[in-house]
């Protein structure tokens, strides 16, 4: 221990060492300082501007939002009237049960005795518009030709909106020689499964939007 | 001969020993100077990334205020979200629409008392449509198919129909029949209505 601590002294004593020691020692902390600390900060430092402009782009794009949202809470009561009628057109996820009564009651109405009302699935993707989803109901009943025309036209004219897929019927009489048509369609609802909120998807609709307007129109023609 | 030279009179080793002194000197003196704008540098940019870092804190602040404010008015998005959803699937859905009370408008119309259809198929997106009826009456199963290509009545829609099978039925005379019926390509589309005035 003793001889390390002389030879060491001996070295420290060395006039080159005390000449250059230093100077070398600060020469390689100031390169140590460079590399190891004030590049990778500099790196560090261009990610943060990034980072920071980002974000504050995002803080506009989310003040816009929010301009938007406040500008429709402040209409709820048209936002709330326009949803019902919208949302009767094409329903929510949940509520895809109420197409099979729709159904049955504009039968009823029609006069047609249902046989069979049941879901057959979903439909295909090329059914799908958007986040828009068909679903499929098989209908059977038993009526007479206008009756069937009626249904038709009812389904057509529906607020809830349904398309016939397939349309055929066979026909049978009665001992009384009446014909009697039994109809089997394929029909299709329409849902849409609940929003997944996003705070950065703005917002693009407006009760102004051509889009929204032919829409309008269109559900206005319904019953 | 005899030569001249100026007489040193300091030795050549002590002046290159002054030489190294300086040079010295300047290494040392750089190597401090080097030391001394490295780490200012360093803490400059250190300084500048902790106030960068602030600022960050800051914009991540205001925009998680802007998002919780988004949040509170999630009911709202819903809703305005699904009216877009809507708004822009229903037009597609009612231009690509198949109204087959279209044919069984031309269907009724053509069809003469004294033929019954007694069956039908059509599918979306076919522009053939398969009638299979009845009749006691041979003319009156060809004034059908005249009327169904009838420009006044059935030839609204269809552009051709053709008798595929006729069968009599000599114990009752019963005449059944099955005719195929090509519509008019987007026959059972109609124009979507105009939007209203603003």
């Amino acid at each position: 221990m003793a001889a390390t601590s002389s030879a060491l002294n001996s070295i420290l004593q060395r006039p080159e060492v005390k000449a250059y020691g230093l100077p070398v020692l600060l020469t390689l902390t100031g390169l140590l300082l460079l590399g190891f600390l004030a590049w990778p900060t500099w790196g560090g430092i261009g990610e943060l501007r990034e980072d920071i402009v980002a974000e504050e782009e995002r803080i506009v794009s989310l003040k816009e939002k929010v301009e938007d949202l406040l500008n429709f809470a402040d209409q709820q009561t048209l936002l709330d009237d326009k949803f019902t009628i919208f949302e009767r057109a094409v329903t929510l996820e949940s509520k895809i049960p109420d197409l099979l009564t729709k159904i049955q009651d504009l039968s009823e109405d029609c006069n047609l005795s249902v046989k069979t009302l049941q879901y057959s699935g979903e439909g295909g993707a090329d059914g799908a518009t958007g986040r828009v989803r068909p679903i499929r109901v098989r209908y059977a009943a038993e009526g007479s030709f206008t009756n069937l025309s009626c249904l038709t036209t009812a389904l057509e004219m529906s607020s809830r909106i349904v398309d016939v897929e397939s349309f055929q019927y066979r026909s049978s009489r009665s001992e009384s020689g009446v014909l009697r048509l039994s109809p089997d369609l394929i029909i299709l609802g329409y849902y849409t499964a609940s929003p997944v909120l996003n705070p950065d998807n703005p917002i693009t609709f407006s009760f102004t939007s051509p889009a929204f307007l032919q829409t309008e129109t269109i559900l206005g023609t319904l019953k | 001969m005899a030569t001249t030279g100026a007489i040193e009179l300091i030795p050549k080793e002590v002046e290159a020993g002054k030489a190294r002194a300086v040079q010295t000197r300047f290494f040392q003196l750089g190597a401090i100077l080097f030391f001394i704008v490295a780490a200012a540098i360093t803490g400059i940019l250190l300084f500048y990334r902790q106030i960068l870092a602030q600022d960050l804190d800051t914009v991540e602040t205001e925009a998680a205020r802007q998002e919780a404010t988004i949040a509170d008015l999630a009911d709202v998005e819903t809703k305005v979200i699904s009216l877009q959803d809507r708004a822009i699937a229903i037009p597609n859905l009612f231009s690509e629409r198949n109204y087959f009370s279209v044919a069984l408008s031309a269907l009724s119309v053509s069809k003469p008392s004294g033929v019954d259809m007694t069956g039908l198929s059509m599918k979306t997106d076919e522009r053939e449509l398969t009638v299979n009826g009845e009749t006691l009456n041979y003319n009156l199963l060809s004034q059908f198919l005249d009327n169904l290509t009838d420009p006044k009545l059935g030839g609204t829609l269809f552009v051709e129909a053709g008798l595929t099978s006729v069968n009599l039925d000599p114990r009752t005379g019963i005449i059944t029949f099955t005719i195929e019926a090509t519509m008019k390509g987007n026959g059972l589309r109609k124009p979507l209505p105009e939007r209203s005035a603003q």
